[in-house]
């Protein structure tokens, strides 16, 4: 039987080391099943929403495929699949290594302050690299996954 | 397939198209982005101004102490580089790419007003557009988690009582 006040244990057993614990083991877990279940040939994984529901490819579709190929080695391939998933993975990384080194010594690596105008013209490849990879014609369907 | 003369398989001319078609797109999103951006520029008109951390009381750019409550000032340069603020971006990135819901993007303008608002000293502001942008990754990861279930739930209807349809 469970305590009634579960949640509150719960919330209250929460400190940033499980956080960590968490991410470390959930991210082995699918870096494994990244690298050992091709997403381009299997069904397990899910299909992307605004691709079924539109028809249309969006910013963050083959970046599966990319993060598979990337794992054995194959960065070109990568890029092929999702560049934009490439290019954004280091800032993410980083900003995960610093939320766990934060969490484990208290001290986080110093996050370094992304400039509002680095993150505008981010925002802008982003979504001209969605228009663009929607196109039919050679050069652009290269972005295509 | 290369041609002679020819790029990518296709001639000059038809470049030419894709290039002027390339540059008006990139254009029109440039408008679009700049619309968004003056559309949530922040609301702190002197950007000398500076806000008070205890109280939020807007001061001078040159005073040292608050006029209302007397606490020390700090520069914006020195708020510009505090990132007790957090702006989600990583979290906006990831929703973005991996929820594969476009509503990840609102949560990546919040992002960059967080950190617009942060080096202009409005540091309020600056905690207003960090829930905001939390608030989009949630709602970006919430979409993608009711996807999932819909996704599954059509399957089991097929395989259970999918029959019929044939």
């Amino acid at each position: 039987m469970l305590p009634k006040d579960v949640g509150k244990v719960l919330v209250a057993r929460w400190t940033p080391q499980v956080g960590v614990a968490v991410l470390l083991v959930g991210g082995i877990a699918i870096t494994y099943f990244l690298y050992a279940v091709d997403p381009s040939r299997s069904t397990l994984y899910l299909p992307c929403p605004f691709y079924t529901l539109t028809g249309f490819y969006c910013p963050g579709c083959g970046s599966l495929r990319a993060l598979h190929s990337l794992l054995h080695g194959e960065v070109l391939i990568a890029c092929g699949f999702n560049f934009l998933t490439l290019l954004s993975l280091p800032y993410v990384g980083y900003y995960f290594l610093s939320y766990a080194t934060g969490a484990v010594r208290g001290k986080p690596l110093p996050a370094f302050f992304v400039s509002a105008n680095v993150i505008w013209i981010f925002l802008e490849c982003v979504i001209i690299f969605w228009v663009l990879r929607n196109m039919p014609q050679s050069p652009w369907s290269w972005l295509a996954p | 397939m290369n041609r002679g003369g020819s790029m990518f398989g296709i001639g000059i001319p038809e470049l030419t198209i894709l290039f002027i078609l390339f540059v008006m797109i990139a254009a029109v999103v440039t408008g679009v982005v700049l619309l968004i951006r003056r559309s949530t520029q922040s609301s702190n008109k002197n950007p000398r101004a500076v806000f008070c951390m205890q109280c939020g009381t807007q001061n001078a750019g040159n005073a040292s102490h608050c006029s209302r409550c007397g606490t020390a000032l700090q520069s914006p340069q020195q708020w510009g580089s505090d990132s007790s603020v957090p702006n989600y971006l990583a979290q906006a990135i990831l929703t973005t790419i991996f929820c594969c819901v476009p509503l990840g993007i609102p949560a990546i303008v919040f992002a960059a007003q967080v950190n617009s608002k942060l080096a202009a000293g409005d540091r309020a502001g600056a905690v207003e557009a960090s829930k905001k942008a939390k608030l989009w990754c949630w709602i970006s990861f919430v979409a993608g988690v009711a996807f999932v279930i819909i996704y599954f739930a059509i399957i089991i209807i097929g395989i259970f009582g999918g029959k019929q349809y044939y």
